[in-house]
């Protein structure tokens, strides 16, 4: 099931009213219940993983809490190498059996490796990497490991997060299910105005978007440098609309069950270089490697060569995270270069003396840089990524236009550019705020984004691009 | 949960508010729109003195919209053509739809229906996505809502007035800056050289699954000119590809069993020698439009003064 799918919108009303309607005691289960619904809607047999990772990582780190440091630290290998063995098998297998026989190619020898050809768990590596987190925090002692199996079953495979994020940690969600919670009428608002606008930026932006990049990307033969920069902007904001629009909908969606989710993006192509972006994009993901690969490797606390040989793995691995392809791996390993040069520069942290002008030359660069690595990510594989780029330098004409396209996401932007900028630097003015917490201009809002989606949307249930993570 | 309430039911009185009054201005902004879709549907729907003039009406997609010169069709044959084909109206679907809003306000003596073979053959895609188009004519024709209810979007366009011009409204804005119809011979909208020919020809496959419920449509829509005494003849243009002898077995057969005169230029494979007629590899390009009607014209015309002896 998808959130900008028909049985979603009887799906959660359902679910929230049952959920508020019944006792507290039975919330969980209930919970519960919906989200291997949720989930088996997709595929029943799939849900067999979730269960089995959410009880062998409750049961290891169940068993952490009474050993001594040395067995400690073989239940968390434990628990890490089974969640990554399962990600391995489904994700990274048949890649790594390609990249074999392409070596041995290079070599002149002809090996024909078994493929597994398995169906990629949608969302595998969310919530694998939110159940790694956990077992560290268990092991670090940050959280006392959860007794209830029903909680942390509910904590790895909560519905609004389970397939595209944000990344939960423990610290921050397995509290909140313990809570008894009291219906908030705010959170119901919010939640609400939180996942219209989600909506908005998935339907009207992102698969508005996605028509014009499919066109250009699936036939790179027939277009020219002109259409390729048109299509590597466009996807730009395909990927932000698409994924931000997620999370806002997770977000809202969670709210109005009385949840707080981590936000995962904080406009982050208003940043001033590719360090910033990385912590304003995906935040719970950068936030992730931050915290369980940067800083156990050394961080940035070290020496300039060490520091920077951290970097690069830690965003290889994260763009190796992101797809079993090369195309990820090469445009997480851009971007680790770029903000390598960043730091060596010193420019990955914005100066507090920026003037106007030289902010905007900066976010306008990180935008043109974040734009041509986008193109990796995008491509089908390393040689249309490059064919992309040459043509963008060598091959500029008049790009390929529909202008009834065109002109919608340049409506659906312009929107999207007021909200952003009035939020990072106005919605601190107490005029803006007043106008924003009258209840009539709310109302306005929400009817007014629906009748946009209605009118600009694309509403023939396209899947969300994280989904395939 | 009285707040929840009060705060649903205002958005939903809003939305139905504003959804009727936005549907209601998309209508006027469409019913005076100079924009491709809108123009062309406006001649071919609506009961205009001048549109009933025509006598004979082309239909089809975007290939039929840049093959026939209707200006060359109207002088050879002596008689009114309007080119009433649309861009992505992919299907027999959107063929018939606009047939039955068509006949709702004139009487043709002639109509041609240029074939595809998404026209019979089944698609991994959804064959309905092509009558998007024509929802805001939701509720002008009976059949044409049969069709939507089929393609299962009837009761959306009947919630939402202002879905029914989703997407087409920027076009229909775009309308009153550039006026297609005057770009327009009488429908035909010529494509401009390319820059670059093409250069690869498609390999079309030799057999087709064939869609029953779209050759049920071919026959209804062979079925609907009979009523009306209307004479239908069905076209297949040049493409530049390969096709095999079978690749349009079906139509063929198909045209054969309703008596319907069929001209196929695209097994008998002509201007396949000539990429530089092509703007791509499905459409001709201006010149090659005036090579290919003055031809098909002059074939039709034979069929013509054959039926009036």
């Amino acid at each position: 099931m998808i959130f900008n799918s028909i049985q979603y919108l009887i799906f959660f009303p359902i679910v929230f009213l049952v959920y508020w309607i019944m006792p507290h005691k039975w919330r969980n289960w209930l919970l519960l219940l919906a989200s291997y619904y949720f989930y088996m809607c997709w595929n029943s047999l799939y849900a067999i993983l979730i269960m089995f990772t959410s009880v062998s990582t409750w049961g290891l780190a169940l068993a952490m809490d009474s050993k001594t440091d040395k067995s400690r630290k073989t239940l968390l290998s434990a628990s890490v190498l089974l969640n990554l063995s399962i990600l391995f098998t489904f994700k990274y297998y048949d890649f790594l059996m390609s990249i074999f026989s392409d070596v041995a190619a290079l070599m002149s020898i002809q090996i024909t490796p078994q493929k597994l050809g398995l169906l990629l768990p949608v969302g595998i590596s969310f919530y694998t990497f939110q159940a790694i987190g956990y077992s560290i925090d268990v092991y670090r002692r940050s959280i006392q490991p959860e007794r209830n199996l029903g909680i942390f079953a509910l904590f790895v495979s909560f519905f609004p997060q389970l397939v595209a994020g944000p990344i939960e940690r423990a610290t921050h969600l397995l509290p909140q299910f313990k809570e008894e919670k009291v219906f908030s009428y705010d959170l119901f608002r919010n939640g609400l105005m939180i996942m219209v606008f989600g909506f908005f930026l998935k339907l009207a932006l992102a698969d508005r978007c996605a028509i014009y990049v499919d066109s250009i990307f699936n036939n790179i033969p027939q277009h020219n440098g002109g259409s390729y920069l048109l299509a590597a902007v466009c996807f730009t904001f395909q990927i932000y609309g698409d994924f931000c629009g997620y999370s806002l909908i997770a977000i809202g969606t969670a709210k109005m069950l009385g949840y707080d989710m981590c936000s995962n993006f904080n406009r982050p192509y208003l940043s001033s270089s590719i360090t910033e972006f990385w912590r304003r994009w995906h935040i719970s993901l950068s936030s992730w490697f931050r915290d369980y690969v940067y800083i156990p490797l050394g961080g940035s606390r070290c020496t300039t060569l060490r520091r920077n040989v951290n970097l690069m793995t830690t965003m290889l691995l994260s763009g190796l995270w992101h797809g079993a392809s090369m195309n990820f791996v090469v445009w997480g390993g851009l971007h680790g270069l770029v903000m390598c040069i960043e730091k060596m520069l010193g420019i990955a942290k914005s100066p507090s003396n920026n003037t106007p002008l030289r902010k905007l030359l900066r976010v306008t660069s990180t935008f043109i840089i974040a734009c041509f690595l986008w193109i990796f990510f995008r491509a089908d594989n390393l040689t249309d990524a490059i064919t992309i780029i040459t043509g963008i330098f060598t091959d500029f004409g008049k790009p390929y236009i529909v202008w009834a396209h065109i002109l919608i996401i340049a409506v659906v932007l312009a929107l999207l550019m007021i909200q952003e900028i009035v939020y990072e630097r106005g919605f601190h003015i107490t005029s803006i705020k007043r106008i924003w917490l009258q209840h009539t201009v709310r109302y306005l809002f929400i009817v007014l984004t629906i009748a946009f989606i209605m009118l600009f949307g694309v509403l023939n249930g396209d899947q969300f691009i994280y989904f395939q993570f | 949960m009285k707040k929840v309430v009060i705060l649903l039911l205002t958005v939903l009185i809003g939305l139905f508010v504003v959804d009727r009054i936005g549907g209601e201005i998309c209508e006027e902004i469409h019913a005076y729109s100079n924009g491709l879709t809108a123009s062309k549907y406006r001649e071919l729907f609506t009961s205009d003195k001048s549109k009933s003039d025509y006598q004979m009406i082309l239909l089809g997609t975007s290939r039929c919209e840049a093959h026939y010169v209707s200006s060359i069709m109207s002088d050879s044959l002596g008689m009114t053509v309007y080119n009433g084909g649309i861009d992505a109206s992919d299907n027999i679907y959107s063929h018939y739809a606009a047939l039955c809003l068509t006949l709702k306000n004139c009487k043709l003596r002639y109509i041609g229906l240029e074939l595809r073979e998404c026209d019979f053959a089944a698609t991994s895609d959804d064959p309905f996505t092509t009558l998007t188009y024509l929802a805001p004519y939701i509720g002008e024709n009976e059949e044409v809502d049969d069709l939507f209810r089929r393609a299962g979007t009837y009761w959306r366009y009947q919630a939402s007035h202002l879905y029914r011009y989703n997407s087409k409204i920027m076009e229909d804005l775009a309308g009153y800056a550039v006026s297609y119809s005057k770009l327009m011979d009488h429908g035909y909208l010529k494509k401009d050289k390319p820059s670059v020919a093409p250069d690869k020809r498609d390999t079309m496959p030799s057999t087709f699954e064939i869609d029953t419920l779209k050759v049920h449509y071919l026959d209804l829509f062979a079925k609907r000119c009979k009523e009306n005494g209307m004479t239908l003849f069905c076209m297949i243009s040049p493409n530049y590809d390969i096709a095999t002898s079978t690749t349009f077995e079906y139509i063929h057969e198909w045209a054969e069993r309703n008596e319907i005169i069929l001209f196929d230029y695209h097994t008998s494979k002509l201007f396949s020698d000539r990429p530089d007629l092509f703007y791509d590899n499905h459409h001709l390009w201006h010149d090659g439009a005036v090579r290919y009607s003055e031809i098909f014209v002059h074939d039709l015309k034979e069929i013509i003064q054959k039926e009036h002896k």
